[in-house]
């Protein structure tokens, strides 16, 4: 129900500037997911939307009204905190009333609304418990509660999942996208956790340093990352990268050769004025570990220094000689040794080139696969 | 090895204690008589100090003195423990540090002053008067144990009450206030055992000795003459204060608990 507009948004602390000119459309029931490294600025970021710190410059919109000054109860938004911040004096119901009776809100319009957010959570048996006696998915759920009575605008999530364990983190975040399909309120989440951000976000916000890296959906920023830091981040495990030397270019290819190793060719839009680099020029090329086909000759070997089984498939860290291991996604059911020479060759239409100043270049469009049945 | 240690300890510690009980059961020369076997017990005396003085009035006086000293400090000190604790100012830390400083003054140093300036308020020889003085006493170290207390809340909750719409006063009272309850307790606890014992400034700042504070009006006990110290009505009377203090802490012993905020935030 609400559109939120950030515009040239900049937070310093003393001389230290954490956030520099953020733009940031986010639009009506969708839900981003900011995500980096740890000091980006994410959390940041979604305080200074909250209202819990004031911003250095710039302004915050929440439906085209300026809510920079506003105090954060004033905003229309809701947030789940990292460490749950439940009120440890106060049973389940009373966390999630206290923001209602504050608002002094009639008793019964408090038990209606409490009890409907606890039928959404399924709460409704743990109610009357404190804080301690509740499991860390479910104070999670009180928080989330607590969040959905206040009827916000705009739910923001920090890093809701990071102190649960693996499983529940896994069953929690379907209950968030879950919560997404029922609630339809603009949600905007911060993790450090690229898969959370894969898995429920409409739009990804990837921020390094202060500054937004790229923003797009999911599976834009997998195929089309802007830059290296952005096709490092996205994707698990990451890209590998590996320095090379062009030697060709063509209208619809680039080929590169990687130092020692051979050539491929890589097929890419050529910008309408040129290509701006030259033959000879260094670039990185990055392949995504999935991207690798096993073959029988070639064209590129290396050998295998360590093996990761999964079950479901198989991490190959493969020696190329030219730098650091090269990591490969095989089947499970492979039978590979250490020390094994591995030949290999390149999905091509999914590699990506990136330039000196680690930006990369237009990919064509991929071509839709289509499962032969 | 352990129970013949324990039982040193014991011994040591409540002697003094029981000498006082079995002392303030005799009267006469039976005071000086040591026996193991306690024979001639009477409660003369705790019927003495209550007809030959106005011990009751002086227990009343402490209580009220005691109590008020209590709430004042601990309304001040929650104010104050608020601000320090949980809000960012300039000269934040200096101030913490002049307040542990005041805290170690000896009270002698502080008597002369504190006369001077009691008596040109004009609250001399007045109850108030002796609040004032042990809230000057008290307030340092409430001030800083809460401000401690204040600081280990986590700060999520306090933002969490704050998108909540509560403003710092209901952040005070709703939030902070029961979640450091049993600091409260601890605190209060402490400013009453202080109030309550004190000597030196009720001893200065009372004349007459229907103000007196239970502590001067038994060490001002006299007997028949100036050459006799009635040890059986001062034992009584020293019986007769302490159980107060014993009956708080066994009612509070529950509230003075750890774990304040278990279950607010993981773990």
């Amino acid at each position: 129900m609400a559109k939120l507009s950030i515009q040239n948004l900049s937070k310093n602390f003393g001389k230290v500037e954490i956030l520099r000119n953020i733009d940031l459309e986010i639009e009506d029931n969708e839900f981003v997911v900011f995500v980096g490294p740890s000091g980006c600025g994410k959390s940041t970021l979604l305080r200074l939307i909250a209202g819990l710190e004031d911003s250095s410059s710039g302004d915050i919109l929440i439906n085209d009204e300026i809510v920079t000054d506003l105090p954060p109860s004033k905003r229309g938004i809701a947030m789940v905190f990292q460490s749950y911040a439940l009120y440890p004096h106060m049973t389940a119901y009373e966390n999630m009333a206290f923001g209602l009776k504050i608002a002094k809100n009639s008793k019964q319009d408090i038990e209606e609304k409490v009890k409907k957010a606890a039928a959404i959570l399924q709460l409704e048996q743990l109610l009357e418990r404190k804080p301690k006696e509740l499991s860390g998915g479910q104070r999670q759920r009180v928080a989330i509660g607590r969040a959905i009575v206040r009827n916000p605008q705009v739910f923001l999530f920090d890093e809701p999942l990071s102190n649960l364990d693996a499983s529940l983190r896994i069953q929690m975040r379907m209950e968030i996208a879950k919560l997404k399909e029922t609630l339809q309120t603009t949600m905007i989440y911060v993790t450090h956790d690229q898969t959370e951000a894969m898995t429920l976000a409409d739009k990804i916000v990837v921020l390094r340093q202060g500054v937004i890296e790229q923003i797009g959906s999911p599976l834009h920023l997998y195929h089309h990352p802007r830059n290296l830091f952005v096709a490092g981040f996205i994707g698990s495990p990451s890209m590998n990268f590996i320095k090379s030397k062009i030697t060709d270019l063509q209208n619809d290819h680039v080929e590169v050769e990687f130092v020692k190793m051979g050539k491929v060719k890589i097929p890419l839009k050529c910008p309408e004025n040129g290509w701006d680099v030259k033959v000879k020029d260094s670039v990185t090329l990055g392949v995504r570990p999935e991207h690798f086909i096993l073959t029988e000759t070639g064209p590129f070997k290396g050998k295998i220094v360590l093996i990761e089984r999964l079950g479901s498939e198989t991490y190959l860290y493969v020696d190329i000689k030219t730098q650091g291991p090269i990591l490969i996604r095989t089947e499970g059911n492979q039978v590979f040794k250490v020390g094994q020479t591995l030949h290999f060759d390149i999905h091509k239409p999914e590699c990506h080139i990136f330039d000196e100043n680690e930006l990369s270049f237009e990919r064509l469009p991929l071509k839709q696969k289509i499962k032969k049945a | 090895m352990f129970g013949v240690l324990l039982l040193c300890i014991i011994t040591f510690a409540a002697f003094p204690f029981v000498w006082a009980i079995v002392t303030s059961l005799k009267t006469g020369s039976d005071l000086f008589t040591p026996e193991i076997v306690f024979s001639k017990l009477t409660l003369k005396n705790y019927k003495a100090i209550f007809t030959e003085q106005p011990f009751g009035e002086n227990i009343l006086n402490s209580l009220s003195v005691a109590v008020a000293t209590v709430l004042v400090s601990l309304l001040i000190a929650f104010s104050a423990a608020f601000a320090l604790g949980r809000i960012d100012f300039r000269g934040k830390k200096t101030l913490l540090i002049m307040v542990l400083a005041v805290s170690m003054f000896p009270q002698i140093a502080i008597l002369s002053g504190m006369f001077e300036l009691i008596r040109s308020i004009g609250f001399y020889d007045q109850l108030y008067g002796l609040v004032f003085a042990y809230l000057a006493l008290v307030l340092p170290y409430t001030t800083w144990i809460l401000t401690n207390f204040m600081r280990q809340v986590p700060k999520e909750i306090e933002e969490a009450a704050i998108v909540d719409g509560a403003s710092s006063f209901q952040i005070m009272t709703h939030i902070f206030m029961p979640l450091l309850l049993p600091a409260l307790v601890t605190t209060g606890l402490l400013s009453f055992v202080t109030a309550w014992n004190e000597f030196l400034f009720a001893l200065t700042l009372t004349l007459s000795s229907n103000m007196r504070t239970v502590p001067v009006a038994i060490a001002l006990m006299s007997g028949a003459s100036e050459f006799e110290l009635p040890w059986g009505n001062i034992m009584a009377a020293s019986v007769i204060v302490t159980l107060p203090l014993v009956c708080l802490m066994l009612i509070f012993q529950r509230k003075i608990i750890s774990g304040l905020t278990s279950g607010a935030v993981k773990g």
